[in-house]
């Protein structure tokens, strides 16, 4: 039996990252972990990243005595002060509560600062993405990515594979913005020549995209905001060269988090030279191979959830300590 | 009617063809109605109308659409509902009056009326975010047309909401009263601009990107009684206010430029930078999504593991900086004072929070 119990609760599936944290907690350290949503996603995207996570509406008992249970709440993002109350009126009195940020400041779902009505937080967390600029106090951790590093590099005889998989097409923002056209005229000439063959995925469960990715040389994240996101980190295990726009502080923020002496091999384009830069790359194998196996080298060294954890086991005892 | 068949006319009837050519022709007066004309609107355009409960704030929004026609300059001026014509305020009334600058112009500026509040602060934190879970106006991005709010002396958080809603607005704070200044306080990352009577105290604004001070006479309240006893001319603090009134539009009117308007060379400037010249510069400059061009190192030899981003920006050196035109307009004393300073932390973290692109060099 494990020491420690922390529950993980977010009030949609966050694109499925606090449950790879609690997965990775619960498989590698002496924590054991659960994770649950309050509500799943709405229309076209309902059911795709909440397949393995415990839903409030149909395990109302069950995630009541996993509250009152745990030593330690976790909570992503932000909760509805009903939710919150939830989670309040049924933890122990000593439960300590974490909070991780995993979403931008002056713009949606979150705008502010997520403060409680009634929960103190023990410690705020942010994700070691483009976020901690916005909360810059905040310990930082990374996201995790739960599958294993692998290789396909690209053989001189075939057309580089490219993944494209926006999440939806708004714009208006600073930092939720994903669709470029310029990407998609770069993408589509370079299709129409034969010089790639383009994949759009839209609205495929995590695992599948993974899947998919593997059988890509390409991926591209978004090259709009100067941010990466959890796409960039998979196409690093899926050994592909990763393009998006990350600026230098948001890779930054990642490399100082997980001790990596290396830069991110991203390969960055925006929308001025996205044509330049994506015409380069697919025309030279050998530049493709190298980022390729940069990547792979990348993951396998610096981003293993079994290493990456103990970022989030550290801040818990730190956590736990401090009485 | 044909040049033929006129002919033809004349031919036939010489008399009714001068008859009735068009220049002998009378032509009846035609009977205009008197237009009625509209009364002049005396009262500029509100936007929109905002209560103040003690648990909420409800939003009530008037316009649907909002034609900016002012060269990008758009603002929105937050004040007191106090029942009262709007030119009959403070600042307010110089700026409807003042009609050679665009940015002052009706179209320019839209009015949000807030419920008069007296109190100094209305909003924690926590009801701040629930708030803006619940409130669709706060939510749906409907103030995106603007550049700008405007505010004087305030006293309460609408100010702070209306930013939020959307990343690139900028806050212009005028202030003269220190009760306002004190309440500020806790809303410091939200000014852009602060205008101010220059005999604040300000060492709690220091990270505010641009601080525009006027002066007053105000000078001759100090020396009021001196040692002899004797009371030099004090200006009655009406005609201070009254004079400070202009200097505050003024002031508007370069900090408006200062957020509004985007030039057309909008080239990177030196903030701080050892080499004569950035070789590539002429490329960075004609990449409009990178905003910043940054040289650094670590203080110590290597890179190594922050906890937080503020520990991690402390840990390097800036050795060159370059921020575009319009953001040095934007963080001019900020900059000022980083320079005086020779640490440029704050800039950095500030501008990276306001979502500057800074590319490495």
């Amino acid at each position: 039996m494990k020491q420690y119990k922390v529950l993980h609760v977010s009030p949609t599936p966050l694109v499925d990252s606090p449950r790879k944290i609690s997965v990775a907690l619960d498989s590698y350290t002496e924590f054991e972990s659960n994770h649950f949503i309050f509500t799943d996603y709405p229309g076209s995207i309902k059911g795709i990243f909440s397949n393995n996570s415990l839903l409030y509406s149909t395990q109302k008992d069950l995630i009541h005595t996993l509250i009152e249970n745990a030593d330690i709440i976790h909570i992503h993002n932000f909760l509805y002060p009903e939710q919150e109350e939830i989670i309040f009126n049924n933890s122990k009195s000593d439960t300590k509560f974490v909070y991780q940020a995993h979403s931008p400041l002056r713009e949606g779902p979150n705008f502010v600062d997520y403060v409680p009505k009634m929960i103190n937080f023990d410690k705020r967390c942010v994700v070691a993405q483009y976020h901690p600029r916005l909360y810059s106090t905040y310990t930082m951790l990374p996201n995790i990515v739960l599958e294993n590093p692998y290789l396909n590099l690209i053989k001189d005889s075939e057309v580089p594979k490219v993944l494209f998989s926006p999440a939806h097409k708004r714009t208006g923002g600073r930092w939720n913005d994903k669709y470029s056209n310029e990407l998609f005229i770069a993408l589509k000439s370079l299709e129409s020549l034969d010089k790639i063959e383009m994949i759009v995925a839209e609205n495929y469960k995590p695992f599948e995209l993974f899947q998919l990715r593997k059988q890509c040389h390409i991926s591209i994240d978004e090259i709009v905001t100067g941010a990466f996101h959890q796409i960039s980190l998979e196409s690093l295990f899926a050994g592909n060269v990763t393009i998006n726009n990350s600026d230098i502080f948001s890779k930054l923020a990642m490399e100082v988090t997980i001790n990596s002496r290396e830069e991110i091999p991203f390969y960055k384009a925006n929308n001025h030279n996205i044509k330049d830069k994506l015409l380069f790359l697919v025309q030279n194998y050998e530049l493709m191979r190298e980022y390729q196996l940069k990547s792979f080298k990348f993951a396998k060294t610096y981003l293993q959830p079994d290493k990456l954890i103990n970022l989030y086991t550290n801040m818990y005892k730190e956590v736990l300590d401090n009485v | 009617m044909s040049f033929g068949k006129k002919l033809n006319k004349l031919k036939r009837d010489p008399q009714k063809f001068f008859k009735d050519m068009k220049i002998f022709k009378k032509v009846e007066p035609k009977k205009v109605e008197p237009k009625k004309v509209e009364p002049k609107k005396v009262e500029p355009s509100v936007i929109a109308k905002v209560n103040i409960f003690d648990h909420d704030l409800e939003v009530t929004h008037f316009k649907k659409k909002v034609i900016n026609s002012s060269l990008g300059y758009s603002t929105l001026f937050i004040t007191a509902d106090s029942g009262d014509y709007l030119i009959n305020k403070r600042v307010i009334g110089e700026i409807i009056r003042n009609k050679d600058f665009i940015a002052l112009r009706e179209k320019s500026i839209y009015y949000i009326l807030e419920k008069d509040f007296r109190e100094y602060g209305i909003y924690d934190n926590s009801k701040i975010f629930n708030i803006f879970l619940r409130n669709k106006i706060l939510r749906s991005n409907l103030f995106s047309e603007f550049r700008n709010i405007v505010v004087h002396n305030p006293s309460t958080e609408t100010f702070v909401f209306f930013r939020n809603t959307n990343p690139f607005l900028k806050t212009i704070c005028m202030v003269d009263s220190q009760e306002s200044l004190n309440f500020l306080k806790n809303h410091v990352k939200s000014i852009d601009v602060l205008i101010i009577l220059e005999y604040f105290d300000l060492s709690e604004f220091n990270s505010v990107p641009r601080i525009i001070k006027i002066e007053t006479d105000i000078v001759h309240f100090k020396v009021k009684k001196n040692k002899y006893g004797l009371k030099p001319f004090v200006n009655t603090y009406s005609q201070i206010i009254d004079s400070a009134d202009k200097k505050f539009v003024n002031a508007l009117k370069i900090a408006l430029i200062d957020t509004s308007y985007k030039k057309d060379f909008n080239l990177f400037l030196p903030i701080v930078c050892h080499t004569d010249n950035l070789p590539n510069i002429d490329e960075y400059n004609k990449d409009m999504t990178i905003q910043g061009l940054v040289k650094y190192r670590y203080k110590s030899k290597n890179k190594i593991k922050h906890n937080n981003f503020m520990a991690m920006i402390d840990n390097i050196i800036i050795e060159e900086l370059y921020l575009r035109d319009n953001l040095y307009s934007l963080y001019k004393d900020l900059i000022l004072l980083s320079t005086y300073k020779n640490n440029y932390k704050a800039l950095l973290i500030r501008t990276l929070e306001d979502g500057v692109n800074y590319e490495a060099i």
